[in-house]
């Protein structure tokens, strides 16, 4: 990327499948073979110290499950991930010094919280499990502060998650996660759950957070116009694989795959009044079983031939970033 | 001009305790044949109810406590159930958010669009399967007269969302009733779904309440707006007028909190705080608390509905004052 500053995270040919084949007496009466989700196949993405990636998609694309690889939620089934300059797999090996430095948002504040906690032990368990802390006093201090951060009084340390509302609760994740001094935060869909006048306080909170702490972040959401707001480069996701990533204004002003055009023709704009458009006809095929090639061609305009047998390698483009699709390298868009 | 389709004056409902806590107020609004009307507001500003008030589906504790709702120019919110439950499904349909909730798993959708069809328009079972070919055709299920012996399961998301549409559609109403019909959706499925709707609509001109959380979907499908807060209608006209030169500071601020592609902003307009929680809602105007613009009027009186010169309907003492 021409982005400046050396990668602080980066991962390559990052893969995870799932096994979701039923019973083996089931397989062997039927004859079937085993049934594997490719939810991930071969992605490679780099993040600049200090940069935000955006990550979109349309359910099932894999977004998520890449997440949750890089906070160590689950372990890859191959490829390599690297922080720092060293390789980590936080899901297969203890590894504090990267585990406390990357943290995760999750997309539901009613379900990431546990609701027997109060916000203290909540926010405070970070910072006491790494020894951030020497003692309890200092824990509650540092708690304080932390919630004054996230726009929350130091007087709702000893409520419970029930007593506030989603917005308020997406404020205490947050704390938690910027607790242990995080380099990294991964956030999964952050405000998805949330209404558009929270949705706002909670971006603005992410931004002055990112730009205090030099916070390098992976920021995933299906909504494109929240990530063109936050995101320096954005990655385009379909069935498991990226099919695009470019800096977010080139990539917002001139997409390159056919899929990132038709994603950006789909969003609603105020200037778009009384029209529909829906150019993206059909749907995302079933990832069990996904095209062969490149797995958009079903529903892709420029489809050809080459794009029903061959999957598209990435192919550079000139200002940085580059796009996997065979139209486009052949010149033809 | 001829009466609207759907009526609803100074509605209000309840949730009788002890005292009653107010959960719609004074809400009223118009759909004429082929228009669809958005409404659209944060979780809790009362959209579904009002949904639900129109189509007699409130449950106790809940109460109509006040206000009339005419359909086609008969009072309706007085009519006995079983009246009531003729019109529903027949004259008014009904889209839920959740397709895989709003059909019965057990049975092939088949089955389910005969049944509905049946009870409705009293067809022989061969005549029911003909139009129930015809509405999976109409809704843009390929292969239509296979899919009648399938289950829901075998249909994803979006398709599903069709079947339920044709579901609605089986009674040949006149008013339809879309609760966040797109909300557990993907964008691309989102966009034809919508695009669905609008000519569906357009083609039997029936009027759509369409309730939803997102104003790009009311930016795209909707005639007229009504933006809900806190139990209230705060302003309500044509989309292209209160989405772009929006009167209410709520409206104001809402549709400036939305991020745009494109618009390279450092930091988000936001309104500060939240919404309250009915029965906590401060006296005067609900939205003092939060408001750029208050007046200390604001605070002790609740400001009455104003029809502006561009047809807007703004209840906003600011706003009435200026």
């Amino acid at each position: 990327m021409s982005a400046a500053g050396a990668p602080l995270l980066e991962v390559k040919d990052l893969t995870r499948h799932f096994d979701v084949s039923p019973p083996w007496i089931t397989r062997a009466l039927s004859r079937t073979g085993r049934r594997i989700v490719k939810a991930v196949d071969g992605v490679s993405l780099a993040i600049p110290k200090g940069a935000t990636v955006g990550l979109v998609g349309e359910s099932g694309c894999g977004k998520s499950t890449l997440a949750r690889m890089i906070a160590g939620l689950i372990a890859p089934t191959a490829g390599t991930m690297t922080f720092d300059g060293r390789a980590i797999d936080l899901a297969s090996n203890p590894d504090a010094p990267a585990r406390r430095a990357i943290q995760m948002i999750f997309q539901d504040p009613y379900a990431s919280l546990n609701p027997r906690w109060t916000v203290e032990e909540a926010v405070g368990d970070p910072l006491l499990s790494f020894a951030i802390v020497k003692d309890r006093r200092q824990m509650r201090q540092s708690v304080a502060d932390l919630l004054d951060a996230v726009g929350l009084s130091p007087d709702q340390a000893q409520f419970y998650p029930h007593a506030f509302s989603g917005g308020q609760r997406q404020r205490i994740a947050i704390a938690r996660a910027i607790a242990s001094h995080p380099t990294v935060l991964v956030a999964d869909e952050p405000t998805s759950a949330l209404d558009v006048s929270v949705q706002a306080q909670i971006l603005n909170l992410l931004r002055t957070l990112q730009r205090e702490r030099g916070l390098t972040t992976l920021f995933i959401s299906h909504n494109l116009a929240v990530v063109d707001h936050m995101a320096d480069i954005v990655g385009v996701m379909y069935l498991g694989r990226l099919v695009e990533l470019q800096r977010a204004a080139h990539l917002f002003s001139a997409p390159r795959h056919p899929y990132t055009k038709a994603l950006i023709g789909t969003v609603p704009t105020l200037a778009s009044i009384g029209t529909v458009r829906a150019p993206l006809a059909g749907e995302v095929p079933n990832p069990i079983d996904p095209p062969e090639g490149c797995a958009f061609h079903p529903r892709c305009p420029h489809a050809r031939a080459l794009c029903r047998e061959q999957r598209p390698p990435a192919v550079p483009l000139k200002d940085g970033g580059w796009v996997a699709c065979h139209a486009v390298a052949s010149g033809e868009i | 001009m001829t009466a609207p389709i759907l009526a609803v004056e100074n509605l209000s409902v309840s949730l009788m305790d002890h005292p009653p806590v107010p959960i719609l107020e004074e809400v009223s609004m118009t759909i004429g044949a082929g228009e669809i009307l958005g409404i659209v507001g944060e979780s809790g500003a009362g959209k579904s109810m009002t949904g639900a008030a129109v189509t007699g589906l409130l449950e106790p504790p809940l109460a109509k406590t006040g206000g009339a709702i005419h359909f086609k120019g008969a009072r309706i919110d007085t009519l006995p159930e079983a009246q009531l439950r003729r019109l529903r499904g027949r004259a008014i349909g009904t889209i839920f958010q959740d397709p895989l909730t709003a059909l019965n798993p057990v049975f092939t959708i088949g089955r389910q669009l005969v049944e509905t069809i049946r009870t409705h328009a009293g067809l022989s079972e061969a005549a029911a399967r003909q139009k129930a070919i015809a509405l999976l055709e109409a809704v843009g299920i390929p292969g239509a007269s296979e899919r009648l012996w399938h289950y829901p399961h075998a249909f994803s998301g979006g398709m599903r969302q069709r079947v339920v549409i044709a579901l609605a559609l089986a009674g040949d109403p006149d008013l339809l009733i879309a609760d966040e019909p797109t909300t557990a959706l993907d964008v691309s499925i989102q966009a034809q779904i919508i695009e669905l709707l609008l000519s569906l609509s357009r083609k039997i001109g029936a009027g759509v309440m369409l309730i939803t959380h997102d104003m790009g979907v009311i930016a795209q499908a909707a005639d007229k707006v009504a933006v809900m807060y806190a139990g209230r209608v705060v302003e309500m006209g044509p989309v292209r007028q209160v989405l772009t030169a929006p009167r209410h500071p709520y409206t104001a601020g809402l549709v400036a909190s939305i991020p745009e592609i494109g618009a390279g902003l450092e930091t988000l307009p936001q309104i500060g705080g939240a919404m309250p929680r009915a029965g906590e809602r401060p006296g005067g105007c609900a939205f003092h608390p939060r408001c750029p613009r208050k007046l200390n009027v604001c605070e002790s009186i609740q400001p009455q509905a104003g029809t502006t010169a561009s047809g807007v309907v703004v209840a906003c003492h600011a706003e009435m004052a200026a």
